[in-house]
Order: structure tokens, then C-alpha cells, then sequence
């Protein structure tokens, strides 16, 4: 079943007993801040099945930032969409990695504040949060730069100097 | 008061750095954040610091102090996202680079004196860092491991994240004692796969 991504950071999404005041079933309010929606949409990346695409997706994504950091994400099943009654659409990004961005970029829409946190409740209970670290980033970034997958001219220099081994940070 | 940590070993860093916890060598307006440094970071007691002689203490400049109150209350308003810049990692970072020791001294003080948003401590923690700035190595490095030790796990997340910016072999024990004492399980993964990394990296 295919999946889709959206990023998060990942230190809101710990629940009880992780944080003890928060009662069993809860998420953190803070959680709710990354779910905020443009136009009652929310932006997502397209994950295959076998996930062989998340390397990349994770490239292109944080290839867009000012500089090379931990890319911390959520991971949930596409049957969210249908459960909640959201619609799907292709939605090109703007990451520098344009062959992701045809291929993967998603946007679910048309969220009431209900289905919102319904979605919130879904990635609570059958979401999976997890944390891709900055060395791990950095390398599918030399990757993805290696193949040429990424148009340097929507690279910050930060990086750019970073990929091409200017600096070790 | 800040210490200049810049010459000293880790070990004697820290030992001077918990006897200004304690209070031992603390200014009026410390002794209010020292009464609960034992409760944030609970391994700290007053101990005679070993390398006062090879330090300079001074005062931190009400400037700066008012400065990184001013920095992590407007912090409190920012939403934060992985490898973007803020307007509170910059002016964070320009701080640092300008005042050196005594920004971090004000730094820590507002952070683990319980007057900073969890969200605005942890991202500071993850600049602390990411940032390159030679002069503040030492005492950017001392403030993760004890960002380690908080009681918040948001803190520790990005004490965590922070350090795995570095490559500083010296703060290989710090993250197994971490990973031996860290409750939740999502963040004992990560703290080992930072450690996986310094290691990898010595």
C-alpha cells in the first residue's frame, strides 16, 4: 500500500509515558502546529511501498532549506484519505529536485477543523514519526547531488558550500 | 558571572561550571537560577573548581543579559522548522559570535533557569549546535551535555539534535551515560544513532 509524508519535528509527536503529564490517548497541543494548512491544504510527499523513494523525497525536501539539517517526518497509510473523506491532488513542489517534485509532491485538501484533527488523532494512533539524522541528510544530499538531481541554482549557497566540501558544516 | 572555558579540558570545565552552579562563586543575581540548578540538572554539587587560575571570570554586561531575555521571550511567538532559519536563530547566532562566553553565560542562564519556552530552548540547543564559531566551542559543547541532563525531554531532543551536528569525540561518554539513564525509547534510538556518528567520525 503506498504511503505518504509529511514533515513534522518529531519532539512534538512523543506521547504518554514519554511526557507523564500527558494523559494515554493524547498528543501534545504542539503537534497540532505541524499540521497547519495553507488554503485547507496540507502539503505531503508520495512514499512507495517499499519506501525506495525516501531517501530521495528526503533530499529534495531538505535541499529547499537554508541549511543541512535532521529531517524529521511522519509516515502514514494513503487510506487516511478515503477514512476522512480529504481529496488528493498533484501538487508540483518547488524543491530544488524537480523529477521528485512531479512525481511525488502531493497535497490533501479541502480539511474542515474536524478532519484535522481527525487526521491528527489518525497519525496519534496508525502514523509512525520518525527522525532521518543530519549525517544521514547529508549524505542523501551528496547523493542526490552526485546524480545530478538537483538544480543548484534553488540550492542555498549554505549547502552548495557544504556539498561541495567547502566546509564539514 | 561567565567563565571563559575556551582553555580548560571538559572535566575541568565542568567543574567549575557546577561550583558557579552551586552558588559557591555566584553573584546576587545567580542565586536565584542555582537553587534549581540541582533540580535540572540533578549530578551537580559544589565542588573547588580545579582550574579557576587558567580563567577569566567576568561579569555579563546588563546589555547582553536584557538582550537574551528580550531574544528567547520573543522566541515564545516564533513557530520553528528544521534547517530554517529564524529571526531567533539569527539573532541567537550573530549574539554568539559577538559576545562570545558572555552571551552563552546569559544563554544558560535563561534556559536552565526555567524562564525560556521549551520550544525556544530546544531549538536554541539544536543552533548551539549547528553554528560554527570557534571561540564558544567549549562552552557550546558543555551546555548540550548538560541539556542531556534536563528534565525536559524536549530539551534533551535538542540537546540531542545539537550535538549531532558535531563531530567532538569528547562528548562520547556523555552521550552513552545519556543513552544508559534516557527513558523513552524513541530518543534513546536517536541519542544512539548520534553516538554512532561520533564514533564513526573519530
Amino acid at each position: 500500500v503506498p504511503l505518504l509524508l509529511r514533515v513534522v519535528r518529531k519532539a512534538k509527536w512523543y506521547k504518554n509515558p514519554d511526557v507523564p503529564w500527558l494523559r494515554d490517548g493524547d498528543l501534545q497541543a504542539d503537534a497540532i502546529a505541524d499540521l497547519r494548512t495553507t488554503d485547507n491544504r496540507l502539503s505531503v510527499w508520495h512514499i512507495e511501498d517499499d519506501q525506495s523513494n525516501l531517501r530521495r523525497v528526503a533530499a529534495a525536501y531538505a535541499a529547499g532549506r537554508d541549511s543541512i539539517a535532521n529531517f524529521d517526518y511522519a509516515i502514514f497509510n494513503t487510506d487516511v484519505v478515503d477514512d476522512l473523506g480529504v481529496i488528493m491532488d498533484d501538487q508540483p513542489g518547488n524543491s530544488p529536485d524537480s523529477e521528485a517534485n512531479e512525481k511525488w509532491r502531493r497535497n490533501l485538501g479541502q480539511f474542515s477543523h474536524r478532519q484535522l484533527f481527525e487526521f491528527a488523532e489518525y497519525l496519534r494512533q496508525s502514523g509512525t514519526v520518525k527522525r532521518m539524522q543530519y549525517a544521514d541528510v547529508l549524505e542523501s544530499l551528496r547523493q542526490a547531488w552526485d546524480a545530478n538531481q538537483l538544480d543548484d541554482r534553488r540550492v542555498k549557497e549554505k549547502i552548495l558550500s557544504q556539498l561541495r566540501g567547502d566546509v564539514s558544516n | 558571572v561567565v567563565v571563559d572555558l575556551s582553555k580548560v579540558s571538559l572535566t575541568d570545565a565542568e567543574s567549575l561550571a557546577a561550583t558557579l552552579w552551586a552558588g559557591s562563586y555566584l553573584t546576587d543575581s545567580w542565586s536565584a537560577t542555582s537553587r534549581t540548578a540541582s533540580t535540572v540538572f540533578p549530578g551537580i554539587q559544589a565542588t573547588e573548581p580545579r582550574a579557576l587560575s587558567s580563567t577569566t571570570i567576568r561579569e555579563i554586561p546588563g546589555d547582553v543579559e536584557h538582550e537574551v531575555q528580550s531574544l528567547f521571550e520573543a522566541a515564545r511567538d516564533e513557530e520553528f522548522e528544521d534547517g530554517i532559519e529564524s529571526q531567533f536563530s539569527v539573532r541567537l547566532t550573530n549574539l554568539i559570535e559577538a559576545q562570545g562566553d558572555l552571551a552563552m553565560g546569559a544563554i544558560n542562564k535563561v534556559m536552565f533557569g526555567g524562564n525560556a519556552a521549551l520550544d525556544a530552548a530546544s531549538e536554541a540547543m539544536r543552533w548551539l549546535g549547528q553554528m560554527k564559531d570557534p571561540e564558544t566551542h567549549l562552552y557550546r559543547i558543555w551546555t548540550l551535555r548538560q541539556g542531556l541532563k534536563s528534565n525536559s525531554l524536549r530539551i534533551r531532543d535538542g540537546a540531542a539534535l545539537g550535538l549531532s551536528f558535531l563531530a567532538d569525540p569528547r562528548v562520547i561518554p556523555d552521550l552513552e551515560l545519556a543513552i544508559s539513564r534516557e527513558p523513552c525509547a524513541e530518543l534513546r534510538s536517536d541519542l544512539e544513532s548520534v553516538l554512532d556518528w561520533h564514533k564513526r567520525v573519530r
